[in-house]
């Protein structure tokens, strides 16, 4: 599965079988993420590594935070963060998953970035949940000098999803 | 010299005096009188004194007349004048005085009117006289009689000589006769540091101390020892010690016999048990030494403190110590053979009893004659060595003596070798350390006896023995670069050979070895030689559970590991190795393994705090490769935040450790991390001629990229281009060790500056996977350069690849804004508003390439990068320019446009440009048009958005 992150006013490049309309918080972009069976090229293409629905079927989120991971990303690097994530902030994640959605995880090949969205019902769940994995324990063989966690994080409101 | 005195420049520390006495001789030529005693031990300078002064007065006609006392008995009353007389009239009247068994109030009458013709003869004579009695301290009461009736008299100036040590009843009333008749006294006191390093100046600096403790500033003393080392030809080599290693002077021997002769018995064994004791005692030793009850040894140490001999010390009342070392020297090497044996033996038996303090071992040492005394005496020394592990050149010292003693067996030779070893290396001697360790393995590594122990063939070690000494000497010197790592793998490979066959169940001992013999290999010979041996020494560590062989195993595998693709495998051999119990650098290893790999990660943050770690570990180790490296890595660190002074600094301090490590790799070094420094600072010219005395480093292709991007820094394109042909051919078989990141990238810049595609492309498509890296070595990493996507970005920028070249440097620029590292930011913020304002698809972002600019402007401006800085003006020029030519405004318009900013009006536009109003409002209009403004206000907007137009 693919996916894009384009602003409203762009052009879909692709069939979606998803889509989700996003406007931002705290700031002036107003984005759309769809979801792409076919490849729908591009430089703004992702790959969607991971596709995790937590919470109870057609449960309604409202928010979602873009965690976005600049890159380039350091293969030693990356390794460290898709094992905190499959390890340790994956099963927090899901211990909380009547009120965090659906989580994403997109890698962009060319770019060595990472881009994690995280559906949830509002945003004080939301921060709740940010807050629970900052005070996650490392896991042995774990090492903080390979996390350097996200160059930045967005919020957004979710105003429309299409599927 | 001194100042107008040509012949006394042996008077070294005696300016005050000579000037005082010159000053009596000139007093005397004017008329007046006086008498000046020299007082001093022996060797002070007295004779010295006296025979400047008489050269002086000879020099300016004054008459000089000399006499001695003489210290044998039979010697005549009056001995020295008689001498001094000679020629003279005044010498009958002494020949005429009545022999001494008449009466006595005759006799002394007769001597009173004698010593009056004498000073009468001697007085008056215009221009003065000068008389000169020496060694005073033997002279006959008559003879000091004479003196004090002369003293006073107008026109003579007499001076004495007397040794301060010895005072016979005829000197102390002499003295006091000589006192009452106005007699001045200088008392001559020893040399300081300066005089020392005055006369010895010949001498390697380092045997001043050495001369001045020994000698105790006593000038013939100094004179002597210095005379010594040049004979026995070491005088231009450092000591080897802190001791005098070269025997008591012949002169001083004789002197020390002659003033024990003059003591009472209980004195002179009270001299000869303090030499024994070590040079100081009290009632305690003399009691143990010389079976003296406390009355009788109070009142021996009394003696001999006033002959000179000893001197108190306190604040106990009967501590008494010898003045200076040289002393003690003497007079213990004076001592027969029998009572210096029996002496240590009886205070080694009392040091360890209590009764004594001090140290055993230096008693055993002195009383080692048979083979169990020097058995004692080995093993005290081993166990004090191993107490004074904390200063490693006490601990050398006592091995050394060890091994000086006759008929040591080999095993033991080897023990004491090996420990001396270890001893040196902590002192950072490694060259010393590694020629004790070949000692210890060429005794070690003879043929095999038959079977076990075999004393016949003169080892003393059965196989395992061997093995174990093979081990232990392989073992000694590591972590060092350089040459060294030849004679280790050597020692590496012989201690296997020796474990294979009588130690194969020692999994330790193996995985120790093997590990050293891959480090050593990998240093020696080269990286893709290590094969399996280094899991191969993890597995049999793993398998002993032996930190120790943890230790070495880690090592070995963390070198494996250096290259880029095992960063996360390092932090982990870091961690585990900052976890072992011991050895006591485990946690330095760990320490610095972790801010290696934290620099590849661009996490400075993480490399701080892992310094602030080593700081500590270092204190705690004290060893100077440990302060060497938290330098070292304080100023990596430093350089990497743009912090260029502060890293200068750290350098120096660190090199000034490295040069007493001996370490050559260290050198290099500093080498490495100065010339990026340099470069940064816009000085890079001053590396040339380092590099060109750096032929070691020639081997190294990390050494050529850096060498060819300082030549390019300085211009010299000819030899950048030479370094760049020589790395070209060997570039794509690097082993990916810990020297490729750093090389590749630099091969990068290299390209880039020459415009070699070729290189260019292969570094392009070698490094994109590292991207996200940082630019630092994996093992012992020198420096941090920046972001990997700069590198990335040269390489781009050589093959021709444009838009990749861009976002390169956008990210190099993003990655090192998020970590801080300064210069590196600026040096990618800088090359990307280049390469923007170069951007020939039409419309170059001038905006985004004039932001870029002036921040590298003002951050080069602020840590001091002036090369930098002349890059980025020039790039803001070039944007202005491009951005006035981009409105399609005339030169003409552009002028006025630029006075329309400041606000003139046209006539002032008009005058200034001596053109007609109408012209000028022509020229306005268009100028609005062009700019797309409607009013002459906006036009001072417009250039404080887009820049100047001029």
């Amino acid at each position: 599965m693919y996916a894009t992150i384009l602003p409203t006013d762009a052009a879909p490049p692709a069939a979606a079988t998803e889509e989700f309309t996003l406007r931002q918080i705290a700031g002036p972009r107003d984005v759309v993420l769809r979801l792409h069976d076919g490849d729908p090229t591009g430089t703004d293409r992702w790959i969607v590594e991971t596709d995790s629905p937590l919470g109870p079927p057609g449960a309604k989120t409202a928010v979602a935070a873009v965690v976005t991971f600049s890159g380039p990303m350091p293969p030693a690097v990356r390794e460290a963060a898709d094992r905190a994530d499959h390890d340790r902030i994956g099963p927090a994640m899901a211990a909380r998953a009547t009120s965090t959605g659906r989580v994403l995880r997109l890698w962009q090949e060319d770019q060595q970035r990472k881009v994690v969205v995280v559906f949830a019902v509002d945003q004080p769940t939301l921060h709740d949940g940010f807050r629970t994995i900052e005070a996650l324990e490392l896991l042995p063989g774990e090492d903080p000098a390979l996390l350097p966690g996200p160059d930045h994080v967005e919020i957004f409101e979710v105003t429309a999803v299409t599927s | 010299m001194l100042p107008g005195m040509p012949h006394v420049d042996l008077l070294v520390g005696r300016t005050a005096e000579i000037t005082a006495l010159t000053a009596d001789l000139d007093a005397v030529r004017g008329g007046t009188g006086a008498t000046v005693l020299l007082a001093g031990e022996p060797g002070i300078g007295k004779t010295t004194l006296a025979a400047a002064l008489a050269t002086l007065a000879r020099e300016t006609d004054v008459p000089v007349l000399t006499g001695r006392a003489d210290p044998e008995v039979g010697t005549p009353p009056l001995w020295p004048w008689w001498q001094a007389l000679h020629g003279r009239p005044e010498h009958g009247v002494l020949a005429a005085l009545p022999a001494a068994d008449g009466d006595a109030a005759a006799l002394l009458g007769h001597r009173l009117r004698a010593f009056e013709a004498v000073a009468r003869g001697l007085a008056d004579r215009p221009g003065g006289t000068l008389v000169v009695l020496e060694d005073l301290h033997w002279a006959d009461e008559a003879t000091l009689a004479l003196l004090a009736h002369l003293t006073g008299r107008p026109g003579v100036l007499a001076v004495g000589t007397y040794r301060s040590t010895e005072r016979p009843p005829a000197l102390r009333s002499g003295l006091v006769a000589l006192d009452r008749a106005g007699a001045r006294r200088i008392d001559l006191t020893a040399w300081t540091g300066t005089e020392v390093a005055a006369v010895a100046a010949d001498v390697h600096p380092g045997w001043h101390p050495v001369l001045l403790r020994t000698s105790g500033g006593v000038p013939l003393h100094v004179r002597e020892l210095a005379a010594t080392l040049r004979a026995a030809g070491v005088a231009a080599d450092p000591p080897p010690g802190p001791g005098w290693p070269l025997g008591v002077p012949a002169s001083l021997a004789d002197i020390t016999a002659d003033r024990l002769d003059r003591l009472s018995p209980a004195a002179r064994d009270a001299v000869g048990a303090t030499a024994i004791a070590g040079g100081e005692a009290g009632c305690a030793e003399l009691a143990v030494l010389c079976d003296l009850d406390t009355d009788t040894a109070l009142a021996a140490l009394d003696e001999a403190a006033a002959a000179g001999l000893l001197v108190a010390t306190g604040p106990a009342p009967d501590r008494h110590a010898f003045p200076h070392a040289l002393l003690r020297d003497a007079v213990h090497a004076g001592l027969p053979a029998a009572r210096r044996v029996a002496g240590h033996r009886a205070a080694a038996a009392a040091v360890a009893s209590g009764a004594m303090g001090g140290e055993a071992v230096t008693h055993l040492l002195a009383c080692a004659t048979d083979a169990p005394s020097r058995a004692a005496a080995v093993h005290a020394c081993l166990a004090a060595a191993a107490a004074a592990r904390a200063t490693p050149d006490r601990a050398v010292a006592v091995l050394d003596a060890a091994l000086a003693l006759p008929g040591v067996p080999v095993a033991d030779r080897c023990a004491l070798q090996l420990a001396a070893a270890e001893a040196e290396f902590a002192a950072g001697l490694a060259e010393a350390a590694l020629a004790r360790c070949t000692a210890v393995a060429d005794l070690a590594d003879g043929p095999d006896p038959a079977d076990g122990p075999d004393p016949a063939d003169g080892t003393g070690l059965d196989g395992p023995g061997r093995a174990d000494a093979l081990a232990r000497a392989s073992l000694v010197v590591r972590g060092l670069g350089g040459p060294v790592n030849t004679t280790v793998l050597d020692l590496a490979r012989r201690a296997l050979r020796r474990l294979a066959a009588h130690a194969p169940d020692d999994d330790a001992t193996r995985a120790r070895v093997l590990a050293q013999h891959t480090l050593a290999a990998a240093e020696a010979i080269g990286f893709d030689e290590l094969g399996d041996d280094p899991a191969e020494a993890f597995r049999l560590a793993e398998r002993s559970g032996d930190p120790l062989a943890l230790f070495d195993a880690l090592r070995a595998r963390q070198h494996a590991a250096s290259g880029p693709d095992g960063v996360a495998e390092r932090l982990d051999i870091a961690r585990r190795m900052a976890e072992l119990p011991r050895p006591p650098d485990a946690a330095l290893w760990g320490t610095l393994w972790r801010i290696d790999a934290a620099f590849q990660l661009g996490r400075i943050t993480v490399a701080e705090t892992e310094l602030a770690r080593l700081a500590v570990v270092a204190d705690r180790l004290g060893w100077p490769l440990a302060h060497w490296h938290h330098h070292r890595m304080a100023a990596a660190i430093a350089l990497l935040r743009g912090r260029l002074q502060e890293c200068e600094h750290q350098a120096d301090v660190a090199l000034d450790l490295a040069r007493r490590t001996e370490d050559v790799s260290a050198i290099a070094i500093d080498g490495a991390l100065r010339a990026e420094l340099r470069r940064l600072q816009g000085r890079s010219p001053e590396m040339l001629p380092v590099f060109a005395a750096s032929p070691a480093a020639e081997a190294l292709p990390i050494f050529w990229s850096a060498v060819g991007v300082t030549q390019l820094a300085v211009g010299d394109e000819p030899a950048a281009r030479s370094r760049l042909a020589q790395i070209a051919a060997v570039l794509t078989g690097l082993p990916r060790d810990g020297r490729w990141l750093p090389t590749v990238c630099d091969s990068a810049e290299l390209a880039a500056g020459l415009g070699d595609a070729d290189v260019g492309q292969w570094c392009h498509e070698a490094l994109t996977p590292y991207a996200g890296y940082f630019v630092a070595g994996g093992s012992g990493s020198v420096r941090c350069d920046g972001s990997v996507s700069r590198a990335l970005g040269h390489a781009a920028d050589a093959a021709g690849l444009a838009d990749a070249a861009r976002r390169h440097f956008a990210d190099a620029l993003a990655a090192e804004d998020r970590a801080g590292a300064l210069p590196y930011r600026t040096l990618s913020e800088l090359r990307l508003a280049e390469l923007l304002l170069a951007d020939r698809s039409g419309s170059p972002d001038l905006d985004t390439a004039a932001a870029h600019a002036t921040r590298a402007a003002a951050t080069a401006r602020r840590i001091g990068m002036p090369d930098a800085l002349r890059r980025a003006d020039a790039a803001l020029t070039a944007i202005t320019r491009a951005r006035s030519e981009r409105t399609g405004l005339t030169p003409r318009e552009r002028e006025i446009a630029a006075m329309l900013a400041e606000g003139r009006t046209n006539r002032d536009i008009a005058t200034r440009l001596v053109l007609s109003e109408r012209t000028v409002e022509t020229h306005v209009a268009n100028v609005l048009g062009k700019l797309g403004l409607a009013r002459r206000a906006q036009v001072a907007g417009w250039v404080a958005e887009h820049g100047p137009l001029r």
